[in-house]
């Protein structure tokens, strides 16, 4: 056997495995959706119905949209907190490696205490949120923050507990940006501004990116948090298309509805990952004209 | 994202692959939640037929009841084994995962094992929250266990999905035995048959904090009438002492979708009529909805976003002076409170308007048969004797009082009545909350099953949380309570039509 062979054999059981894990649910989603599922028995086919029931649905409408801010609020707040807290624990300071460590906390709590949690410091009458602003004067009554900044809310609450991978992730790529090129810079005159914008963001910038997509992917898919926090209220104000998914599968019955929003979350990302795929290419050409 | 204009175009490029290879298992991972769950058989819609039950009479067994002046209970001078010929393993689900509740229905499943010995129950914990799709999943893939217990809501789900089979010889029996309360069968009851045998029931009441009533208003008596309910919501509200009149939510959760309903109840207010007609938007509802608009404001500021635990915590650390609520925590009271505090919780029924009716929510429990089981005559009777068996008065005290006192209650009249049932601890401790749940339990009502199963969409309909939906309209948006019941109207309506259609 050809060492050639031998290796596409010993892949064999990894493809069978991404087959049935990913490849299979994926052309089973997809299948479903073009078929009436009520409680999870396919009863007949129908071809786009589904689509177009989800299209004329102004829940799915909002639910899109709401997704859109939650991924965005989320990608911006992460990645803004993630650099800023790198760029601050690879200074050299007393306790660094315990603050590397103490970052990671929010982190590896799980999502259901995170939930509970958060839910009882934005208690109007108990909770921590109102009582800081209490004490600082800046309230007179009581705010509701997950009535009247819901969004905003469960936002900060999972950049909280995400913004530990951002930092860690930044903080790695940090730390391969050479520091004899710093060093030349300096001799150069730059100051620690030029120094970022000029030499440690260009070096950083793939990782960047890369954290970017992730991010996207994780926020545009997560569902626990809201779902333990808000349940997607109040009304329809934190529902987005993965908690949309889970009640209209498995709270309404409607799985070939369900597996719809699915097949267009899926072709969404597609699209998004397409135009971030072609987007630095026609960049990269332009800067070369 | 960053522009990285300096990249070179190779490392942008294998980021991008990268990063297109993750969006596949991401978008993979997200069709793979609604996918995976029924990615099996697809399955004919439910089929009828009828079981015929074969039963050996063996040695009576002479039970001694020691029945109390006020009690009566059915002799039992027989004992009925079905005929179980060969070993078997049932496979039971329950969702019930605090470990003092295990624990009971352990005891139970093991004194059935000890008269079955041919019989081995394996006991799985699913979660509520994951109830019903392991359930539908489990139908769907033919992977159910033999029997679940569940609500009327699930039950539906589950028949809908093709998954169960009718238990008439069982609801019959037991009637004849113990005598149902006629309101906790009913709701099991569509296309001819019954679907679930209920194990227990479920009500609400009024529970209050005799202490901080007598406090602020000189006396520990609890409201008896529906403007004495409001007047003494408004006095016990204090919010610069911590304490609210009364504990209600806005949140999206089943919490408060009965919490809402144990005030339209009262009303008369209902989501189908007796034909099954979506009647929603009525002069109750609104009533009703502009009822809790008004006791809301006696709630908690944080109680808007309240589910099953925040409640629990509020009512024993006396935020709150009353709540309508299931007949509970008596366990924690009896076991974790000193001295006078032990007493300091009472139960009254929950008021009805001068229009209304006297009445309250009610949440019977079921056991429900998977088609599975009924392939072997012989599995179907250990899985039928293991439910005959907990109907037995003594063991539905195992299963109701030492489970969860208050929180479970008998669903028959045999166990009602079952001095053991009154003397257990917790139980005869707090006589007069029992009573009164007692009662409740048989004058109770859930909503879309007021006449039984009228509309089978009524589960669609509540795991749509719409009533919360309206709630949340009123009392979080600012919307008028006319305007939301007529967009819930319209939301029921359209879940119907849908749910019809298929």
């Amino acid at each position: 056997m050809t060492p050639n062979k031998l290796g596409y054999l010993l892949l064999l059981p990894l493809f069978a495995w991404l087959g049935v894990v990913i490849a299979f649910p994926v052309f089973y989603g997809v299948y479903l959706s073009f078929f009436d599922v009520p409680y999870g028995i396919i009863k007949k086919f129908v071809f786009l119905e589904n689509y177009v029931s989800i299209f004329s649905d102004l829940k799915f409408r909002i639910a899109f949209i709401n997704s859109l801010i939650w991924t965005a609020g989320n990608i911006a707040l992460q990645t803004a907190i993630g650099l800023g807290a790198a760029l601050l624990l690879n200074k050299s300071f007393k306790g660094r490696d315990v603050g590397r460590v103490g970052i990671l906390i929010p982190f590896i709590i799980p999502a259901f205490v995170t939930a509970l949690v958060w839910r009882w410091m934005m208690e109007p009458d108990l909770g921590v949120f109102n009582a800081v602003l209490k004490q600082l004067h800046l309230i007179q009554k009581p705010i509701v923050p997950l009535v009247d900044y819901a969004m905003v809310t469960v936002i900060i609450e999972n950049t909280w507990r995400f913004s530990p991978f951002a930092i860690i992730f930044i903080l790695s790529a940090l730390q391969t940006v050479p520091s004899d090129v710093v060093d030349a810079a300096k001799v150069d005159g730059a100051g620690h501004l030029q120094i970022f914008r000029h030499v440690t963001l260009p070096i950083i910038s793939p990782f960047l990116s890369f954290m970017g997509l992730l991010a996207f992917f994780w926020n545009f898919n997560l569902f626990d948090l809201i779902w333990l926090t808000t349940g997607g209220g109040p009304g329809s104000m934190t529902e987005t298309l993965p908690v949309l998914i889970y009640r209209r599968s498995f709270r309404e019955f409607r799985m070939g509805e369900g597996a719809a929003i699915s097949v267009f979350s899926f072709i969404f990302m597609a699209i998004v990952t397409t135009i971030l795929y072609f987007l630095p290419k026609i960049r990269f050409r332009g800067g070369k004209k | 994202m960053p522009s990285g204009r300096n990249l070179k175009y190779s490392r942008r490029e294998a980021i991008s692959k990268i990063g297109a290879a993750a969006v596949g298992a991401a978008a993979g991972a997200v069709i793979a939640g609604v996918g995976g769950y029924f990615a099996g058989l697809s399955q004919t819609a439910p089929t009828t037929f009828t079981e015929t039950v074969t039963r050996t009479v063996t040695q009576p067994v002479t039970h001694t009841v020691t029945a109390s002046p006020t009690t009566t209970v059915p002799p039992l001078t027989r004992e009925e084994k079905f005929k179980i010929e060969r070993p078997v393993e049932l496979t039971f689900w329950h969702h019930h995962a605090p470990p003092p509740r295990q624990a009971a229905i352990q005891k139970a499943i093991n004194l059935f094992m000890k008269e079955y010995p041919m019989v081995k129950v394996n006991i799985v914990v699913v979660p509520w929250e994951e109830a019903w799709p392991k359930t539908l999943s489990a139908i769907a893939a033919g992977t159910t266990p033999d029997v679940e217990w569940s609500i009327p809501d699930l039950t539906i789900a589950a028949w809908e999905a093709g998954g169960i089979i009718p238990v008439d010889d069982l609801v019959k029996e037991i009637d004849e035995r113990y005598k149902w309360f006629e309101n906790t069968i009913r709701p099991y009851y569509w296309e001819g048959h019954y679907w679930g045998v209920p194990w227990s029931t479920m009500a609400w009441a009024l529970m209050y904090r005799p202490s901080i009533l007598k406090r602020y208003l000189g006396t520990p008596e609890p409201p008896r009438s529906w403007d004495e309910l409001f007047e003494f919501a408004k006095k016990l509200t204090k919010p610069e002492d911590g304490v609210y009149g009364i504990g209600l939510t806005a949140s999206k959760t089943l919490y408060a979708q009965e919490a809402i309903y144990n005030t339209m109840c009262v009303f008369d207010s209902t989501i189908f009529d007796q034909q099954g007609k979506v009647v929603f938007n009525n002069p109750k509802t609104i009533k009703a909805f502009y009822a809790y608009k008004e006791l809301f404001q006696y709630s908690p500021p944080g109680s808007y976003n309240w589910n099953w635990g925040d409640i629990e915590l509020a009512f024993p650390a006396g935020k709150i002076a009353m709540m309508p609520y299931f007949t509970m925590p008596q366990r924690l009271f009896y076991e974790e409170k000193k001295g006078d505090e032990r007493k300091d919780i009472a139960a009254a029924d929950w008021p009805s308007p001068p229009d209304g009716i006297d009445t309250n929510l009610h949440y019977p429990n079921d056991w429900i048969i998977f088609k599975s089981a009924a392939e072997d005559e012989n599995r179907l009777n250990a899985v039928k004797a293991l439910i005959m068996f907990c109907a037995r008065p003594e063991i539905e005290k195992i299963l109701t009082a030492e489970q969860d006192p208050g929180v479970w209650l008998p669903p028959h009249e045999a166990a009602a009545e079952y001095p053991g049932y009154w003397e257990d601890p917790v139980i005869s401790f707090f006589r007069e909350i029992n009573e009164v749940a007692i009662e409740a339990a048989k004058k109770g009502r859930l909503y879309g099953f007021e006449w039984g199963a009228v509309n089978t969409a009524v589960g669609a309909v509540s795991g749509a949380l719409v009533i919360c939906d309206v709630a949340q309209r009123i009392l979080l948006q600012g919307e008028s309570v006319e305007s939301a019941v007529a967009w819930g109207h319209q939301v029921i309506e359209e879940i119907v039509a849908k749910a019809k259609k298929k």
